[in-house]
């Protein structure tokens, strides 16, 4: 702690220099008026002075000149970063105490200086300066803490604005096909009379795409539930390979006009999983459609189901473009898509993965991808085996035990 | 009976056009991403071009830009298909001549109506 001695006083500044060292404070600077002071600090103004030092302990007896010239300047007690003003004054000289508070001092001492009480003031003094100097560095610590949040809480309102702006444009292409078909198909009608065999290809186009629409919708919907943390499962005991066989059906639409062939490979048993129903059959559209989105036409999908003791696994595997590692690293996090915009040379959203996690881990299971550009993706997931499954083979176990002591 | 080329990722997409074009009477040759539209143009020499601009490989106003830079295909008819509203820059190209725009979902007949502007420009100025 340096301490600046400012007394006209040679003996008395002697003495005080001599108290506050034997007390162990260690820089300890006197001099006889705020002029010298600035010469030793090498300043030339009481805002660099009251900078260079912790405390002042300053006789307010001194020459008008001296006092003006303090009392003009920066007020030392009054910034957080600069020294404590005490005042050094006369028993009952109530113009001197005054002149202390004007300067900005946060406390007086009487003469005659009876030592205890000068360490006790020195002492309390600089405690009060430590505690102005911690407030001032947490609020600053705040300050940027708040402002770091509210850049980040900006970035998510743009993140989520491009989503919403990617989904409205994702949903007029399909748009455009549905009314597009139904206008050609009206047409036909009025010319040609009932429906011919291009008019039910038309129509399926329709069906196509309102599903496609659909999804989209649920995607946004889920989104919203997930961000306010009201997402509700409603999870039953579900037949896995015949749960895919039903969702196969809502992309059937999408295979065909690539001319995609889809494969499930399942075991023949029924595999019983703790499943929303709804819920499955989105995870399914969104991974099932990606692989069909990212594949080229003619190409072939695989699903295999497999079953260990407490989940079951599903491997939607596709042998499409792939994803570069790159690519892979945020894949399924939030505004994938729209943190990057070169990733858009396909159409999309970045929406669908997001969700689909966020559904799967809802479930308590795990997502993850395997890729390589080029040479295809395999996405996997599990799900928890249902309990009942357990039960119920525990129950055959018991009726057989039954049967044999009957 | 003109000779159109259809440029659109969307297989649905480019099936409702070309419904469209064979239902007037057109002929219709199809092309799945930017390149293969870039390559059908100077194969096909088409009459007119309807480009979508998001498409893989080369998106639309890539392609446009190849064509109004290549003396062949400078004048080519072309209706961009957007579902969403272009740059500044990218409107620039928009001003080329014989560049037409359409935004999806359209109305019926607008489409129609672009193609009968288009291809009235050429015959007109041939």
């Amino acid at each position: 702690m340096s301490i600046l001695i400012v007394d006209p006083s040679t003996d008395e500044r002697a003495k005080l220099k001599d108290e506050l060292e034997s007390a162990g404070y260690e820089d300890v600077v006197s001099s006889n008026s705020v002029r010298e002071a600035l010469a030793h600090y090498g300043v030339n103004c009481l805002g660099k002075l009251t900078a260079s030092v912790d405390l002042i302990l300053m006789d307010l007896t001194l020459a008008e000149d001296e006092e003006s010239g303090f009392r003009a300047g920066p007020r030392p007690s009054k910034s957080n970063d600069r020294a404590v003003l005490l005042g050094l004054v006369n028993q009952n000289d109530p113009a001197a105490i005054k002149k202390a508070a004007e300067a900005g001092a946060i406390d007086v001492l009487c003469r005659p200086v009876i030592k205890a009480e000068l360490l006790m003031r020195i002492r309390s003094a600089l405690a009060l300066k430590g505690e102005r100097e911690a407030r001032a560095e947490s609020e600053a610590a705040l300050e940027a803490e708040l402002t770091e949040k509210a850049c980040e809480l900006e970035q998510v309102v743009s993140y989520t604005t491009e989503v919403l702006s990617l989904a409205s444009h994702e949903l007029k292409t399909p748009l455009a096909n549905v009314s597009g078909f139904v206008d050609m198909i009206l047409l036909d009608w009025e010319r040609h009379g009932p429906p011919s065999e291009k008019q039910q290809r038309q129509l399926e186009a329709v069906q196509r795409n309102g599903y496609r629409m659909d999804a989209l919708v649920d995607d946004i919907m889920a989104m919203a539930k997930i961000e306010s943390g009201t997402l509700d499962l409603s999870p039953t005991d579900l037949d896995l390979p015949r749960e895919l066989e039903g969702v196969v059906g809502f992309i059937q639409g999408q295979l065909d006009e690539k001319h995609m062939t889809l494969e499930l490979v399942a075991p023949e048993s029924i595999v019983l999983v703790q499943a929303d129903e709804l819920r499955l059959s989105q995870i399914m559209v969104n991974l099932l459609g990606n692989a069909c989105k990212y594949s080229p036409s003619g190409s072939s999908v695989t699903v295999v189901v497999q079953e260990s003791e407490e989940f079951a696994q599903i491997d939607v595997i596709d042998n499409g473009f792939g994803i570069s590692e790159d690519d892979q690293i945020n894949l399924f996090s939030q505004f994938h898509r729209a943190r990057n915009p070169a990733a858009q040379v396909v159409s999309g959203t970045g929406l669908g993965l997001y969700v689909t996690k966020q559904l799967v881990e809802a479930h308590g299971g795990k997502i993850w991808v395997q890729s390589e550009e080029g040479k295809g993706s395999t996405f996997s997931l599990t799900l928890p085996c249902s309990k009942k499954s357990k039960s119920k083979s525990k129950k055959i176990g018991h009726s057989h035990q039954l049967a044999t002591t009957a | 009976m003109c000779k159109i080329l259809i440029a659109d990722d969307e297989p649905d997409m480019r099936a409702l056009l070309a419904d469209l074009l064979m239902e007037a009477g057109h002929e219709v040759t199809e092309a799945e991403n930017g390149q293969v539209a870039v390559q059908q143009v100077q194969n096909e020499m088409p009459d007119l071009v309807l480009l979508d601009v998001l498409m893989p490989l080369m998106n639309g106003i890539q392609v446009l830009q190849r064509l109004r830079d290549d003396p062949a295909t400078k004048a080519l008819p072309v209706i961009l298909l957007t579902a969403f509203s272009l740059s500044d820059e990218e409107t620039d190209i928009l001003d080329t001549p014989n560049t037409y725009h359409v935004t999806k979902p359209w109305r019926r007949g607008v489409v129609e109506s672009a193609i009968t502007s288009a291809l009235a420009q050429t015959t007109g100025g041939i």
